[in-house]
């Protein structure tokens, strides 16, 4: 009944707009509320600066701060410290008093933000995921709501080059104000993609590496000639082509590379990261091979899934970072006694001393998308909770080579905050606020999805009426709430001497007892979808 | 054959001379309000409207404005004369197989004028529903299909007497059914593919106009894939783009009207599109031309919600309908705008949203889209407000000429 109840109240904007409203702006109040979080955010950072006091502070790279001090400018750490730490006079102060602030978490590899990834075209290194990005996904949103505040999103682990990633924060109008760093990495992926064999998945992987070098052989032969031809005009010097392909080499410049080619170019000078999806232990060795072989080492991760961690001896000693896959349980069936074995992947790396990073979402997944609980799943292994939470700031950004700005509350840093009420791995913590560049991009105080999860003003309890006779009048009193709307019974209530909330209460012919704690629960079921 | 010849001449000589000592044809349309939709958005009541020679020639109350002797009068003191609608998005002008021409994700070089069918019982519906000029696109089966055609709906014999404008527009679609190209693509290539052609047409249109101000030795070479996209570039006509949701609309406007700086309509503008409207705004060229489908069942806030209406309180003012014909049929444009209305916008603004709105979209408000003096004279008589459904179009006249009239064979 309340539930039903529940799903007619949304029906009702007038009721409800002036709770969503978050900012003074004249259009938000046409707009709804996922708008409304974005045209909050797209306020450019710059000339402001932000004081964030009387929290503890888990800096993740140091010391926790109790009473500490984070300051912002434009967008920027400026200063952690404690609660000595001088405030510029024209820094705006927000009391943190009672709170965490911890560094936002790292979404090492996701494809939630994109609109049809690309898992089509099979090798299509010049694709971008910025073409793709939807910024009105509701997955964005839901980030912050969750304390993620940096996202590498990639796409192609269907393919066999699957385009080129970038780091998104989770807020802005459009990919250009979203985007932080374009050109992370590049997707190859030695599992069979949809519809290809294993032998057919490498043989075209090997050959856009050879046709790749082949066109550069041919590219630097032609630039040697065009500026052999530049110096003078006797073929004096005309070289043999090998000599000339491996002097031309040098003069290829970044015009010279074209759209098929320039990504390729750029992960084998390093500039690109190469992330290698394998989908099961089997993909782990082609995988290992084409790192030794173009000695990829330092800019190489696989992004693993399935029973990939069987190949844990020799991920361990090629020493590459992994990101896990977000399902974290391996689950193998005895076939002679039909015992299930369960193996806790992250266990597999910690104790072998692999790097490794969760990735959380998978939409749909349950407490998959929670990347506070993936982390506080790892506490329950066994991982010290420090090291846990650096698991998915600092440890993911290093993963990803963004260390040097995201991960840590640290000076020079990004300003990506979220304040906690409690310890950011205990599930009973929710996000208050959370700051992006130092702008405040969310707030649980004005989140119009949560609002039936926090009801403005708890239910009133009333004293129990004199009984009339046994049981009636109390579980009236304890249905009361979960009927209809809390105005409507108590108006019934107070006229009809709870002649109608008996007969409700016959209806429901339920315990008294459990009545007086459902009304949250089920409001939240309504309303937390 | 002599004989003949002499005769041919002859009738030529005597056509030709009616045409020169004839006096001018003026009609005069005695209504009883007229919507001009110009730009002081005026509504007279009683009024006569002139046409002459195909044009308006004057408009106003029946008090002011002088019957030149010899005119043609038209009583119909109880109609509303209301300016012919404009489609932005028709797919019935052309013959259908050849209209939709899917040989590449992105097709330069094709133009719908190789496939006008000017008259037809399309056609004949659209005059009879109040629609007197279409844009005639490709369909959305890729990302760039051809040039449209602008043409009225008189049913002329001949395409050339049809055609108002062509190129009329470069129709690009961007989500919603290319996506099921061949083996189907995924949103990045997609629109990596489309920027990659319009930087081709753009280099060639770079090309040529050095080439034209003398900065270039030598004439670079013609390219018929390329040439229509120059009038695009130098803003004389513009990009129909089929786009719908956020993601898809962000990119257009991005994409098609910032980077490469084309004139653009969106074209349906569906589903949460109308999040988008603060960026619409920041570029006044732009114009939005929503439907079909009025109505978002938005999952996120489980709402049901107007497009027009949502786009038109994110302070979008160049805001039309369009029928995407034959999906919706032709001769429901006005009923569109009426299911606009239903879900939450007015329909003053809807009417202009299917006359004077398209007509700018187009650049063709020069000709098109209100009852302004020296404007072509198309324009219909209703029975009511063309907005309500009860409301029917009893006459409709293109370039002066009656080309519907339900006294005689009544259409609806």
């Amino acid at each position: 009944m309340s539930r039903v109840s529940g799903s007619k109240e949304p029906m009702l904007p007038k009721r409800m707009l002036p709770k969503m409203m978050l900012t003074p702006r004249p259009m938000v109040s046409l707009v709804a509320a996922l708008v409304l979080l974005f045209s909050a955010q797209v306020v450019p950072a710059g000339e402001s600066k932000l004081a964030l006091t009387g929290g503890t502070v888990m800096t993740v790279s140091g010391e926790s701060i109790a009473d500490g001090v984070v300051l912002i400018e434009d967008g920027i750490i400026t200063a952690v410290g404690t609660a000595e730490t001088e405030i510029p006079y024209d820094a705006m102060e927000v009391d943190c008093t009672g709170m965490i602030l911890a560094p936002g978490f790292v979404d090492p590899h996701s494809s939630d933000g994109l609109d049809i990834p690309n898992e089509n075209l099979p090798s299509a290194p010049f694709v971008d995921v910025f073409d793709a990005l939807d910024p009105s996904r509701f997955f964005f949103e839901d980030s912050l709501r969750n304390g993620v505040t940096s996202i590498h999103v990639m796409q192609g682990n269907n393919c066999v080059v699957g385009g080129v990633s970038r780091i998104v924060h989770p807020i802005g109008l459009t990919p250009h104000e979203m985007s932080r760093q374009a050109g992370v990495a590049l997707k190859l992926s030695t599992t069979p993609r949809r519809g290809y064999g294993r032998m057919r998945q490498l043989a075209e992987l090997r050959e856009v590496f050879e046709e790749y070098d082949r066109w550069r052989e041919n590219l630097a032969e032609s630039r040697y000639e065009q500026e052999a031809d530049k110096e003078d005009d006797d073929d004096t010097d005309a070289l043999p082509p090998e000599e000339s392909r491996s002097q031309g080499q040098e003069l290829i410049r970044d015009e010279d590379l074209d759209d098929q080619h320039r990504h390729l170019a750029h992960l084998i000078d390093g500039r690109l990261g190469a992330w290698i999806y394998c989908g099961s232990a089997t993909d782990v060795a082609p995988a290992l091979a084409l790192v030794a072989e173009r000695d990829w080492k330092d800019r190489a991760v696989l992004v693993l899934a399935g029973d990939a961690h069987l190949a844990i001896e020799e991920i361990k000693e090629a020493g590459i970072d992994v990101v896990l896959d977000s399902d974290l349980i391996h689950r193998k069936r005895d076939a002679l006694t039909g015992d299930v074995e369960e193996t806790f992947i992250p266990d597999v790396y910690r104790r072998a001393g692999v790097r490794f990073a969760i990735q959380p979402s998978r939409s749909g997944a349950m407490p998959e998308r929670f990347i506070g609980y993936q982390a506080a799943r790892l506490v329950r292994s066994g991982m010290a909770p420090a090291a846990a939470l650096r698991i998915v700031t600092l440890g993911a950004a290093e993963i990803c080579g963004i260390d040097d700005r995201y991960g840590s509350i640290e000076v020079g840093k990004i300003g990506n905050i979220v304040m906690w009420t409690g310890d950011p791995l205990d599930l009973n913590s929710w996000v208050q606020k959370v700051f992006v560049e130092g702008i405040l991009a969310y707030d649980l105080e004005k989140d119009a999805r949560l609002e039936r999860l926090f009801p403005e003003e708890p239910e009133p309890v009333e004293a129990p009426a004199p009984l009339d006779d046994e049981g009636t009048s109390e579980e009236g009193e304890g249905a009361k709430p979960a009927e209809g709307t809390p105005e409507k019974t108590a108006g019934e209530a107070s006229s009809e001497d709870g002649e109608p909330l008996e007969e409700k209460s016959s209806e429901k012919g339920e315990a008294p007892a459990d009545k007086p704690a459902d009304p949250p629960k089920e409001s939240s079921a309504a309303g937390g979808e | 054959m002599r004989t003949c010849t002499w005769i041919l001449l002859a009738l030529f000589i005597v056509t030709s001379a009616s045409d020169l000592f004839a006096a001018a044809e003026v009609h005069a349309y005695r209504v009883g309000k007229v919507v001009t939709m110009d730009g002081d958005d005026r509504v007279i009541n009683n009024a006569i409207v002139i046409v002459t020679d195909g044009k308006i020639t004057a408009v106003g109350r029946s008090r002011d404005v002088e019957v030149p002797p010899g005119a043609t009068v038209i009583e119909k003191p109880q109609l509303w004369l209301v300016p012919g609608m404009v489609e932005c998005h028709n797919h019935t002008g052309g013959s259908s197989p050849d209209l939709h021409d899917y040989i590449y994700l992105t097709n330069p070089g094709l133009r719908t004028l190789e496939a006008i069918v000017p008259d037809g019982v399309e056609m004949e519906r659209a005059r009879a529903g109040g629609v007197t000029t279409v844009l005639t696109i490709p369909g959305s089966g890729n990302n760039m299909s051809g040039f449209g055609t602008i043409l009225k709906t008189a049913g002329t014999g001949s395409v050339e007497e049809a055609v108002l404008k062509a190129p009329g527009s470069l129709k690009i679609a961007q989500a919603g059914n290319p996506e099921r190209y061949f083996y189907g693509v995924g949103r990045s290539f997609m629109n990596f593919n489309t920027r990659q052609t319009l930087r081709k047409a753009m280099e060639y249109h770079k090309a040529m106009t050095a080439w034209e101000q003398g900065e270039l030795a030598e004439e670079p070479p013609k390219d018929l894939h390329w040439e229509e996209f120059r009038a695009l570039f130098r803003r004389e006509t513009v990009a129909s783009v089929h786009t719908q949701i956020y993601q898809v609309l962000m990119t257009t406007v991005k994409m098609v009207a910032g980077e490469f700086g084309i004139r653009t309509v969106l074209d349906h503008s569906t589903f949460d599109a109308w999040k988008v409207a603060r960026l619409v705004n920041e570029d006044q060229s732009i114009y939005t031309i929503n439907g079909p489908r009025q109505l978002h069942f938005d999952r996120t806030q489980r709402r049901i919600m107007g497009n027009a209406a949502r786009w038109w309180q994110g302070g979008v003012r160049q805001l039309g309908i369009n029928t995407d014909s034959p999906v919706v049929p032709q001769e429901e444009l006005f009923y569109q705008a009426s299911m606009a209305c239903y879900y939450g916008w007015t329909p003053y603004e809807a009417l202009k949203g299917v006359t004077r709105i398209p007509a700018e979209a187009l650049m063709m408000d020069h000709r098109l889209g209100s009852i302004t003096v020296g404007l072509d004279a198309d324009f219909c008589l209703w029975t009511g407000d063309p907005i309500d459904p009860r409301s029917s179009c009893e006459m409709t006249i293109i370039d002066g000429h009656v080309t519907y009239d339900a006294n005689g064979k009544r259409v609806f």
